[in-house]
């Protein structure tokens, strides 16, 4: 097969040209888009794809692009989920789960964290056992997006407690609808529910819904990880739908309203450095020179980790292997956000004791004000990202470890 | 722009720190800073002799590479790194970026001596600060006055003054020969003891003028100053992790190398990130230098964010090392002296923020 982008962007246009209908039902467009591949055209062709080598994807997105055809459902963790069965799932997975993932009408939620088991993922002790005919599964995961909207979730469980951590975990796909899975919103310190925490009790889980081998749940979610860490970089492109004529839009319209609803604060989490200069003279404080200098040093952050992310980008294009951009990207995150909230402060003064309405911009500072912290957490904490700093990009020596030998036998919460 | 170097550059970047580790190692440094001109004169001329950077972005016209200032700043960050001890940052960037501006023949031939390191120059343009009554001016071709903290002023071959010119009290550059009649030039005591100062006395020498120096001259010298030595200092930021670095993968301590230890771990990853961050602001600020537009902005960036990576890795390299960083022995305190003395040289952290608000229109 030819892959030049000439020959794409015709492919796309012509078969775009033939099949794309504005005011078609959004599930008939996309389960024909999924037949023909050009849904997930990188796949491979026998799953919904066409092989089409990666770099030429942008090529059939500007295509569709082009004439605000819809694509395939992409949002919330499900791609995480079919990245993660078209690495290690079996043929009658594939077959049972991919199409609905992208047509949309399955929605996928990640049972990995656990209230015992924050950073140290691999210390999960949500217990799964193999009964004759199925898994019974018991125990609890916490901070779940979307859980109460999901069909199916990808779940790490432990399975064998004799031997060491990392090799007693088994990866699954579980049933959310059904008896023994309870779902409740855990609310947040910025009043936000944006996370569940899912409790089962003797939740069952078909023998043919294990994922890979018995025992290879750690590389199994490590497969999802990877698939999260990329995903998170295009989160963005997918949140910004267009709204021309058309019946198909309203549908996606709600599809997304629903799934982007956990996500509204994530922009105040960040510390809305876009807001520093328009409050520092709302409030009267250009003359302020203490002031002053605080938001210098936030523009300036800001600007710099731009810049790094863009050296970092040119390196690789380079082909210079991958450097420490991710986690150095992260962290330098966690700084601009603090001194976003220290500007904010400084600049709102004795306001800052208001939340809600009664609070500036009707309660948006008070919600940076109380969003920043989470953002030194959730993903991997700063503390975690220096690790992976110090040992990944410095070279330094690993810690002595604590919880060798069979996981019985570990200390644990 | 660009957000790499390119091969050629990557090229002069391994050709310099080459030179520089080999000519000019820590051991040769402690020995030549205490000498009587506190350099090494024939390293400096090998400089332009062997590599040809005398003059790295001045025209070929007049002996220089003809390259741009991205290529000086790369030199620049080297021998940060290796915390060179010569004239080269005063003679063949500031004092060059000075001698750029003058358009006489005896400017041009003056740039021609000190690209070829024939002469050492370095300009005195700081006033000194406690008094009010001694005013360094220039009247019918002779000055009068003093200027302080002139880099690597003792020596000098050449000493360009920036300084009033009566009786129309505009600025001027002017070009004091070294040993001119009626010139003091007294070594003062530095804290940088790799980069020597002087107060320069003037008693009735005879300059002669090279150019006339307006407010905006001044403020690109002084910029160019700024991205040059911000360059230079994430060098030297560099230098002060990898030591860090080397000694926590050596140093023992309960039975384990101080470096798996997180409170370590996690100093070396704030320095990193400061240091990349400064790093981004200094390569940026460097590929901009001849945009009359965004030199000032980019050039407090680099300046700001380089004087607070650089303070912060000297700081904590010491604080690593533990007891024998702090002894006169150990080579850190080299570098802290550097870090010290180039964080508040052409302005510090929080003049170079405010510098940069200004001029975004804050």
């Amino acid at each position: 097969m030819d892959w030049s982008e000439q020959k794409v962007r015709q492919e796309v246009r012509v078969w775009l040209e033939a099949n794309w209908d504005p005011n078609a039902r959004l599930i008939d467009w996309r389960n024909k888009l999924v037949d023909s591949g050009w849904g997930m055209p990188s796949w491979p062709e026998r799953w919904f794809g066409k092989d089409m080598p990666g770099a030429m994807i942008p090529v059939a997105q500007e295509e569709f692009a082009r004439i605000n055809a819809v694509g395939v459902a992409r949002t919330g963790i499900r791609l995480l989920a079919a990245e993660t069965l078209l690495a290690h799932g079996t043929d009658e997975q594939r077959e049972r789960f991919l199409r609905k993932i992208l047509t949309g009408e399955e929605i996928w939620c990640q049972l990995f964290s656990e209230p015992g088991s924050g950073s140290d993922l691999a210390g999960v002790t949500t217990r799964a056992v193999r009964t004759e005919d199925e898994w019974v599964v018991n125990g609890q995961k916490v901070w779940t997006t979307s859980a109460h909207h999901a069909d199916f979730g990808l779940l790490l469980a432990r399975s064998n407690w004799d031997v060491p951590k990392h090799q007693g975990m088994t990866y699954f796909v579980v049933d959310m609808r059904q008896e023994g899975v309870e779902v409740s919103p855990l609310k947040q310190m910025n009043r936000h529910a944006s996370f569940n925490q899912v409790f089962f009790t003797d939740a069952r889980i078909p023998l043919n819904n294990r994922i890979d081998e018995e025992g290879n749940g750690w590389r199994v979610a490590m497969t999802t990880l990877a698939h999260e860490r990329k995903a998170a970089n295009a989160l963005a492109d997918n949140t910004a739908e267009l709204s021309p004529n058309g019946t198909i839009y309203e549908e996606v319209q709600r599809e997304s309203a629903i799934l982007a609803e956990p996500y509204t604060w994530y922009p105040q989490r960040a510390g809305r450095v876009d807001l520093a200069i328009e409050r520092t003279a709302a409030t009267n404080n250009l003359d302020n020179d203490v002031v002053r200098q605080e938001l210098a040093r936030l523009l300036m952050m800001a600007q710099c980790s731009e810049w790094t992310a863009l050296r970092a980008r040119a390196a690789q294009e380079k082909g210079q292997p991958q450097g420490p951009e991710g986690s150095l990207g992260k962290l330098a995150n966690s700084y601009i956000a603090r001194q976003a909230l220290k500007l904010h402060t400084m600049t709102t003064g004795l306001d800052s004791m208001l939340e809600g309405d009664d609070a500036p911009l009707n309660g948006l500072i008070a919600e940076i004000l109380l969003s920043v912290p989470a953002i030194s957490i959730a993903g991997g904490t700063d503390e975690i990202q220096k690790n992976i700093i110090a040992e990944r990009v410095l070279g330094m020596e690993k810690e002595p470890r604590l919880d060798g030998g069979p996981f019985r036998d570990v200390r644990k919460n | 722009m660009d957000f790499a170097w390119t091969a050629e550059q990557e090229q002069l970047r391994d050709t310099v720190a080459q030179f520089l580790e080999t000519r000019c190692p820590t051991s040769h440094t402690r020995e030549i800073m205490d000498s009587a001109l506190g350099y090494d004169r024939s390293n400096w001329v090998a400089l332009e002799r062997e590599l040809g950077l005398g003059g790295v972005h001045v025209p070929a016209e007049f002996g220089g590479a003809g390259l741009s200032y991205a290529e000086t700043c790369i030199v620049l960050e080297q021998m940060g790194y290796a915390l060179y001890c010569g004239p080269y940052f005063s003679s063949n960037v500031m004092a060059v970026n000075a001698l750029l501006v003058g358009d006489s023949a005896e400017s041009h031939q003056l740039l021609r001596d000190v690209v070829s390191c024939t002469h050492t120059a370095t300009v005195a343009f700081i006033q000194q600060r406690d008094s009010t009554e001694v005013e360094c001016s220039v009247h019918d071709g002779r000055i009068n006055g003093e200027k302080e903290l002139v880099l690597n002023g003792p020596g000098a071959d050449l000493i360009l003054v920036i300084t009033k010119c009566q009786p129309d009290s505009g600025f001027g550059l002017y070009a004091v020969q070294g040993d001119a009649i009626g010139l003091r030039n007294e070594a003062v005591k530095s804290l940088d003891l790799t980069r020597r100062l002087s107060r320069t006395v003037f008693e009735n020498v005879e300059v002669s003028k090279l150019a006339d120096w307006s407010d905006l001259k001044h403020w690109k010298f002084l910029d160019l100053g700024r991205i040059a030595l911000a360059n230079e200092m994430v060098g030297g930021a560099q230098r002060m992790l990898d030591s860090a670095l080397e000694y926590a993968s050596t140093r023992v301590q309960f039975g384990r190398t101080i470096g798996s230890l997180q409170a370590i771990k996690h100093k070396c990853s704030e320095m990193l990130l400061n240091i990349e961050l400064a790093r981004s602001a200094a390569f940026c600020a460097a590929r901009s230098a001849e945009e009359d537009s965004e030199r000032t902005r980019m050039a407090s960036i680099a300046k700001a964010m380089a004087s607070d990576a650089y303070m912060q890795a000297a700081a904590e390299c010491i604080q690593i090392h533990g007891g024998i960083g702090f002894t006169w022995e150990n080579d850190t305190h080299l570098w802290y002296r550097r870090a010290k003395s180039s964080e508040v040289y052409l302005g510090d952290a929080s003049f170079n923020r405010e510098t940069f608000l200004q001029s975004i229109g804050v």
